[in-house]
């Protein structure tokens, strides 16, 4: 439990460190911010909906999904200058997948299956873009002295660590509660190394010369 | 737990850390070969801008060994043709029994010769400045300042360091052309009425600060001064030095430049 509490509350800490730069950052980074206050709000409402009504908070889940991926997108498709067309689609097609996850079986009360792995491919994929990118164009000598590097390190990491629990979740759940929540640690060890290096990140914001 | 799920959340737990590791090694490599590869690129730009330097200072050498080629065909070809002319036609002139008419011409010859004579001087001393050489740098600034004060009623304040050590040549000449040619921009565009210079010599480097109060320019029509700011430019450059212009319209135009002092064991002879 008390692992639960540390993955709950460690987004905190590079959230309020977003507030201190806020003035030294750019735009992609103040997007990035804003996705943090985003999953504080939605985790915190998440924990306190399952406190006060004794219910599982999984739509909450499902916002967070949702909210995460839109916002990581826009993130990746102002760094690496993605095309309007291929962001619309990528947008209105996962937000339309997201939707006939919700509205079909179980809908919000089902544990979100293909929706978080096809987030998790998405995500990779922009991480890996970025790496090319980077390779590429040469210019970053010391890429760990970067924001842009650490979060895609930390997104990297998060995603590829959680894909098997991403794409097998009713396999773990059918295997027993116990066995989901042992298994779920994982999530919640990935989730505070996420927060540790998206923190570094956020120290690596410089102050801009005007 | 039953054995089987414990087998279910080993299988699950390793998988997960093997994937974050091999996640971790490949952030890793990027980070070393990111390094690597920048570094040889860097390293690459440096070899580029050396051979940049070195043709830049070569086509400048050229320059001035063709004007010094040049200077000395004028001065001792066509120079001493004047003169054997100019001799020939004084002679003429002081021979006995020449009607007025005659004389009257060879005078107006002989004026003519000698006004080439001089002008052949003035070029081929302008293309090669022996004072540069015999007598230094400020010497040398001073003597072609002195017929632009006279011709295009310009005032010039020159101020220099007290000590002024010996300066190769090369560095020498390099100022001496940067200042002629901010003297002729200054005469050509700017129609000021006061030139401002400011010439300082360390042990360690020579800068040259210039001002003229004249109409200036916006810094964004640079392009329309463009050669000769390149020039300038490229002859700093090929000195390791550096070279800054400032300017806004109505306010005068500033130029500063800076120029490493190293001394070579072979300087082609000093100046003072």
């Amino acid at each position: 439990m008390t692992l639960v509490y540390i993955a709950l509350f460690f987004p905190l800490l590079p959230a309020i460190l977003s507030i201190i730069k806020w003035k030294s950052m750019d735009t992609p980074q103040r997007w990035f911010a804003i996705l943090l206050w985003s999953i504080v709000i939605i985790s915190f409402s998440g924990r306190l909906w399952t406190i006060q009504t004794q219910e599982s908070n999984l739509p909450f889940f499902y916002i967070y999904i949702l909210i995460e991926y839109l916002i990581l997108l826009h993130f990746f498709r102002i760094l690496l200058k993605i095309k309007n067309s291929s962001w619309l689609f990528l947008t209105v097609g996962f937000t339309i997948t997201w939707c006939i996850n919700i509205c079909t079986g179980k809908g919000w009360w089902a544990f979100p299956d293909y929706i978080h792995a096809l987030e998790a491919i998405i995500i990779i994929t922009l991480v890996i873009l970025w790496f090319i990118k980077m390779l590429k164009e040469k210019t970053i000598a010391q890429p760990y002295k970067t924001f842009e590097f650490w979060i895609c390190a930390g997104l990297l990491i998060f995603f590829s660590g959680n894909f098997l629990l991403f794409v097998f979740p009713k396999f773990i759940l059918n295997t027993g509660n116990e066995v989901f929540l042992a298994i779920w640690k994982v999530n919640n060890i990935l989730n505070i190394l996420l927060y540790s290096i998206y923190t570094i990140a956020l120290l690596c914001v410089k102050r801009r010369i005007r | 737990m039953r054995e089987e799920e414990n087998q279910i959340i080993f299988i699950f737990v390793v998988s997960a850390a093997f994937v974050v590791l091999l996640a971790i090694l490949l952030v890793l490599f990027l980070v070393i070969y990111q390094k690597r590869i920048v570094t040889q690129e860097n390293r690459l730009q440096k070899l580029e801008n050396e051979k940049q330097q070195s043709l830049l200072k070569a086509t400048i050498e050229g320059q001035e060994r063709e004007r010094k080629r040049l200077a000395k065909d004028l001065h001792d070809s066509i120079g001493s043709l004047l003169s054997g002319l100019s001799f020939n036609l004084k002679f003429q002139k002081n021979l006995k029994n020449q009607d007025q008419q005659q004389l009257v011409f060879l005078e107006e010859a002989c004026k003519l010769v000698d006004e080439g004579i001089e002008n052949i001087r003035i070029v081929s001393h302008n293309l090669i400045p022996s004072t540069l050489e015999n007598f230094g740098l400020v010497s040398a600034i001073k003597e072609c300042i002195v017929p632009l004060i006279q011709t295009n009623n310009l005032e010039i304040n020159i101020q220099t360091s007290e000590e002024f050590p010996p300066l190769p040549l090369e560095i020498s000449l390099g100022i001496l052309r940067v200042f002629q040619e901010l003297v002729q921009n200054t005469i050509k565009h700017a129609y000021a009425s006061k030139i401002e210079v400011l010439l300082i010599c360390t042990p360690d480097t020579i800068s040259l600060e210039y001002t003229d109060n004249g109409k200036g320019f916006h810094i964004n029509d640079i392009d329309l001064y463009g050669i000769g700011i390149k020039n300038m430019q490229s002859r700093i450059q090929a000195l390791h030095g550096t070279f800054f212009i400032d300017s806004k319209v109505k306010k005068g135009f500033r130029a500063y430049l800076e120029v490493p002092i190293i001394l070579k064991e072979d300087t082609h002879g000093q100046t003072h």
